[in-house]
C-alpha cells in the first residue's frame, strides 16, 4: 500500500519579486479524485503547483501530503511540465524519459532491478506506447508527448500527480484518452491536480475545481464553483466560452442534473 | 603498412614530448567531449567560454605568487571563483545568463591583460597559453591534467541520473528533491577543472571548441545522452590525434590543428549525419518517393471483389497517375518482395501482396476516420488528405491511432475498415439507384471516389447512419426522402450510395430518425 497522496494547503501566501502571487490560499484534494485548478492569467495557478513543489519558497502557510510535509513525500510526487518547458531535440528516447521515474526510488548508484524494467515496461505499456520506446522524443506528435509523461509519472509510483497545462495544443481524442487515464489513476487513489486553461473541457474531467484568482474564489464540486457570481469574481466576466458551455452541458449532464 | 608506422607509430616511441603531447592531447579530447555534452544539451555552450578567458588572469596572478608552479593553481582557482560568481549572479539577480557571461569573462580577461601588460611577466608566453602548446607538455603537467580528468569523469558517472534529470528536466529533478543549486556549482566546477587542464594542449581561447563541437557533433549522430557522450568522447579523441599529428609535421599551433579537425568532424556528420544531414535526408526523400509510388502500384491492383484481377502496366501506369516508364523500377522491387507477378505485360497480386494492399487499405481508412474525428475535416476532403499522409505513418503510429478510435470498423464514408490480419467486410446494402419505389432503409456507405460527388451528398444529407425511403426513380436519377427532407439524387450520386433495409439493422447500425414508415 503507497502512502496516501492527500493534498491539504493551509494559508499559503506566496510573493513574486516583491508582488504577491497567492494569498492565504487554503483548500483540500483528497486522494482519490481529480482536481482542476482554473483562473485567469496571473491568478497563481502555476505558483500554486511550484509551491507544492517545493520550488518557490512561500512567506506562509503549510502544505501536506498523505498529512505529511511535502517535502517528505516528494519522492512520489509527478509533475508534467507544460510542453514548452521541454526542449524536444534533446537527445533522449521513450523508455529513458519513462525510466527516469525510477530515478527518485533509485538513488544514486543502485542498479535498476527486474522489478524497475517490469514498473517502467507497464507504464508504457498503459499509456499505448510500448512501440515507441525507442523514438527520440521529438518525434512523437503533441499527444504522444504528453503521454510519455504521464508513463513517467507512473512509473514513478507517484500518488499525487501535478499537471501544468497537459491538454494544451492535443487534440480532443488524446485530451479524451489523457483525461481516461488520469480518472484511471484517480480510481486507483491517487491525488491528481490539474492545471488548465481552457474551461470548456474542465467540467467533465475533473470532481472537483478550484476557482483562483490569487486568493480562493471557490472551491468545490465543478457545479458549485462553475457559477456566474464566482467566474465574474474571478474573471471580472464571464468568460465567453463557458458562458456558451453552461448554457449546453456537455457529456450528457442535463441543467438541472447540474444544479439540482 | 610501413608507411603508416612511419608516420604514425614511430614519431609516438622516438621522442618523449610527441608521448606526452599524445597523452595530454587524448585526455583533454575525451574529458571535455564528456562535459561539451552536457553544455551543449543545456544550451549553456557559451559558459565554457566565459570561464576559460577569466583562466588568464588566473595565469598572470598564479605566476606572480609562485612563478611556473603557480600558474596552473592560480588558473584553477580563479577559473572555480568565476564560473561560482556567474551561477551566483544569475541565481540571485534578475539579469540573464548570457549577460552575466559577457560581463565576467571580459571583466576578468581585461584584469588578466592588464596585469600581463604591466608586470610583463618573462615566464609567460601569452601565444602559448591562448593558443596552447601540446609539445610542450611537462610530466608534471601531464599529471595534473591526468588527475583533473579522471576526477571530472569520476564525478560524471557516479553522478549520471543527477546530471542526466538536472539537464533534461530541471523542474522535476527540483521537484523530487534534487539540490539543484549545488548540482550547477559542482557542473561549474567541473568545468573550470577541464578547461585549466586543457591548458596546454588547446590554450584557452580555443578550449571553447572542444567543448562545444564535439557535443554538437554528437547531437547530430545520436539519440540518447550516453551515447551522446561516448560518440563525443570518440570525437575529441580523433581532433587530439588529427590534430597533434597536423601540428608535428606541419608546425601548426596544436589548439588550432586540434580544432580544425574536430571542426571537419562537425561538418562532416552536418552532412552526412542521419540526424538532419543533408545526404541523409537526400537519400530518405528518394526512398519515400520510391514507396509511395510502389504502395500506389499495389493499391491500384488491389480489388475487393477480385483476388486474381490482373491489370495491363499501361493502365496501372494511368491509374497511379504516373508518367510513362514511372512505375517500371517501384514494380521491379514489388515483384522481388514477391507482392507482385508480372505476366505478358499484366500485374496482379500474390497472396503475400494482396495482404499488403489491404494493409494500405487499412491504413487509409483508419487515417480518413482520424483526422475526420480528431481535426474535423469535413467528408469530401479526408480522402486527398489520407492520401498523402498514408505513406508517413509506420505500422507504430497506426495501431496507436486504432487504439486512440477504440479500434473503428469502418470509415467515415462508411466503408469497412480491414483488420489487422487483414479480413475485409464486405459493404452492407446495395445501391440506393437500384433500390424499390418505397423501401426505407439506412445508409451504410457514401462513395468517396469522386469529390465533387461527395459534396453533393453531404449539402443532400445523405450520410452514414442516416434513414432515406426512395420515392420515384426515372431517367435522370432518384427521388427520395433523406430524414424526412425530399432530396433529387443523380444517378451517379445514387449509384454511390449503399442502403441495408431498416427492418435488418447490422449490429451498431442505428437509424438517426426514430420515425416509422410502414412499407
Amino acid at each position: 500500500m503507497s502512502p496516501s497522496g492527500d493534498l491539504a494547503v493551509r494559508g499559503l501566501t506566496v510573493t513574486y519579486r516583491r508582488r504577491p502571487a497567492l494569498r492565504a490560499v487554503t483548500f483540500h484534494a483528497p486522494a482519490g479524485s481529480v482536481t482542476g485548478v482554473i483562473g485567469p492569467n496571473g491568478a497563481g495557478k502555476s505558483t500554486l503547483l511550484k509551491a507544492v513543489l517545493g520550488l518557490v519558497r512561500p512567506d506562509t502557510g503549510v502544505v501536506t501530503v498523505g498529512g505529511r510535509p511535502a517535502a517528505a513525500a516528494r519522492r512520489r510526487t509527478a509533475y508534467v511540465p507544460q510542453r514548452s518547458m521541454i526542449d524536444w531535440d534533446y537527445p533522449a528516447v521513450v523508455h529513458e524519459v519513462v525510466a527516469m521515474g525510477r530515478y527518485p526510488h533509485l538513488g544514486l548508484l543502485r542498479p535498476r532491478s527486474g522489478e524497475d524494467r517490469r514498473k517502467i515496461d507497464e507504464a508504457l505499456d498503459r499509456v499505448g506506447l510500448t512501440e515507441y520506446a525507442s523514438r527520440q522524443i521529438g518525434e512523437l506528435s503533441g499527444g504522444q508527448q504528453q503521454r510519455v509523461f504521464l508513463a513517467r509519472a507512473l512509473a514513478q509510483e507517484a500518488s499525487l500527480l501535478l499537471l501544468d497545462e497537459p491538454f494544451a495544443g492535443v487534440d480532443a481524442l488524446t485530451i479524451a484518452l489523457l483525461g481516461t487515464l488520469l480518472r484511471d489513476l484517480a480510481a486507483d487513489g491517487a491525488c491528481v491536480v490539474v492545471v488548465n486553461h481552457d474551461l470548456s473541457t474542465i467540467d467533465t474531467l475533473c470532481d472537483r475545481l478550484l476557482l483562483l484568482a490569487q486568493r480562493v474564489v471557490a472551491a468545490g464540486p465543478a457545479a458549485a464553483v462553475l457559477t456566474p457570481a464566482a467566474l465574474g469574481a474571478a474573471y471580472g466576466a464571464v468568460p465567453a466560452q463557458l458562458a456558451a458551455a453552461m448554457r449546453q452541458p456537455s457529456n450528457g449532464a442535463s441543467p438541472r442534473a447540474a444544479s439540482g | 603498412m610501413n608507411d603508416l608506422v612511419t608516420l604514425f607509430i614511430e614519431p609516438v616511441t622516438r621522442y618523449g614530448f610527441m608521448r606526452a603531447g599524445l597523452t595530454a592531447a587524448l585526455i583533454v579530447g575525451v574529458v571535455s567531449a564528456v562535459l561539451s555534452c552536457l553544455l551543449v544539451v543545456r544550451h549553456q555552450a557559451l559558459l565554457g567560454d566565459a570561464i576559460s578567458h577569466a583562466v588568464l588572469l588566473g595565469v598572470a596572478v598564479g605566476y606572480l605568487l609562485a612563478r611556473q608552479a603557480g600558474i596552473f593553481w592560480g588558473a584553477l582557482v580563479v577559473a572555480v571563483l568565476t564560473g561560482l560568481a556567474i551561477t551566483y549572479i544569475e541565481r540571485n539577480s534578475p539579469v540573464k545568463l548570457d549577460a552575466v557571461m559577457g560581463i565576467c569573462f571580459t571583466a576578468t580577461f581585461a584584469l588578466g591583460l592588464a596585469i600581463i601588460s604591466v608586470a610583463k611577466p618573462r615566464g609567460i608566453d601569452l601565444f602559448h597559453i591562448l593558443f596552447g602548446n601540446v609539445l610542450g607538455v611537462s610530466s608534471a603537467d601531464l599529471w595534473l591534467t591526468g588527475s583533473a580528468g579522471a576526477a571530472v569523469l569520476l564525478v560524471i558517472v557516479v553522478g549520471y541520473r543527477w546530471f542526466h534529470l538536472w539537464s533534461f528536466d530541471p523542474l522535476m529533478a527540483e521537484a523530487v528533491g534534487l539540490k539543484v543549486g549545488v548540482l550547477q556549482y559542482v557542473f561549474t566546477a567541473l568545468l573550470s577543472a577541464t578547461i585549466v587542464a586543457s591548458l596546454q594542449a588547446v590554450g584557452l581561447i580555443l578550449v571553447v571548441a572542444m567543448l562545444v563541437t564535439p557535443g554538437a557533433t554528437a547531437l547530430l549522430l545520436t539519440s540518447r545522452l550516453r551515447t551522446m557522450m561516448l560518440v563525443a568522447a570518440a570525437v575529441g579523441s580523433v581532433s587530439a590525434v588529427g590534430g597533434l599529428y597536423g601540428s608535428y609535421y606541419y608546425d601548426v599551433a596544436s589548439g588550432p590543428a586540434i580544432v580544425l579537425v574536430a571542426t571537419a568532424c562537425f561538418v562532416l556528420a552536418l552532412f552526412c549525419g542521419p540526424r538532419g544531414g543533408v545526404v541523409a535526408r537526400a537519400v530518405r526523400r528518394h526512398r519515400a518517393a520510391e514507396r509511395t509510388l510502389a504502395e500506389d502500384v499495389l493499391k491500384a491492383l488491389f480489388s475487393a471483389d477480385d483476388p486474381v484481377a490482373s491489370t495491363p502496366v499501361g493502365d496501372l501506369e494511368q491509374r497511379v497517375g504516373a508518367g510513362a516508364g514511372r512505375i517500371r523500377s517501384p514494380l521491379r522491387s514489388l515483384v522481388r518482395r514477391r507482392l507482385v507477378v508480372l505476366d505478358h505485360d499484366s500485374a496482379a497480386l500474390t497472396t503475400e501482396g494482396r495482404r499488403e494492399a489491404l494493409r494500405m487499405v487499412r491504413t487509409h481508412r483508419l487515417l480518413e476516420r482520424y483526422v475526420h474525428e480528431a481535426e474535423g475535416v469535413p467528408l469530401h476532403e479526408l480522402h486527398d488528405l489520407a492520401e498523402q499522409l498514408e505513406h508517413e505513418v509506420d505500422e507504430a503510429e497506426l495501431s496507436d491511432i486504432d487504439r486512440i478510435l477504440g479500434r473503428p470498423v469502418t470509415d467515415p464514408h462508411g466503408h469497412p475498415i480491414p483488420s489487422p490480419s487483414g479480413e475485409l467486410a464486405a459493404i452492407a446494402g446495395r445501391p440506393l439507384a437500384e433500390r424499390d419505389i418505397g423501401s426505407q432503409g439506412i445508409v451504410t456507405m457514401v462513395g468517396d471516389d469522386r469529390a465533387d460527388l461527395l459534396a453533393a451528398m453531404v449539402q443532400a444529407g445523405i450520410l452514414p447512419q442516416r434513414l432515406v425511403t426512395v420515392l420515384h426513380h426515372d431517367r435522370d436519377g432518384v427521388r427520395a426522402l433523406v430524414d424526412g427532407r425530399e432530396v433529387v439524387l443523380p444517378t451517379e450520386v445514387a449509384s454511390r450510395v449503399y442502403v441495408v433495409d431498416a427492418n435488418t439493422n447490422g449490429p451498431g447500425v442505428a437509424p438517426t430518425a426514430t420515425r416509422q414508415v410502414h412499407p
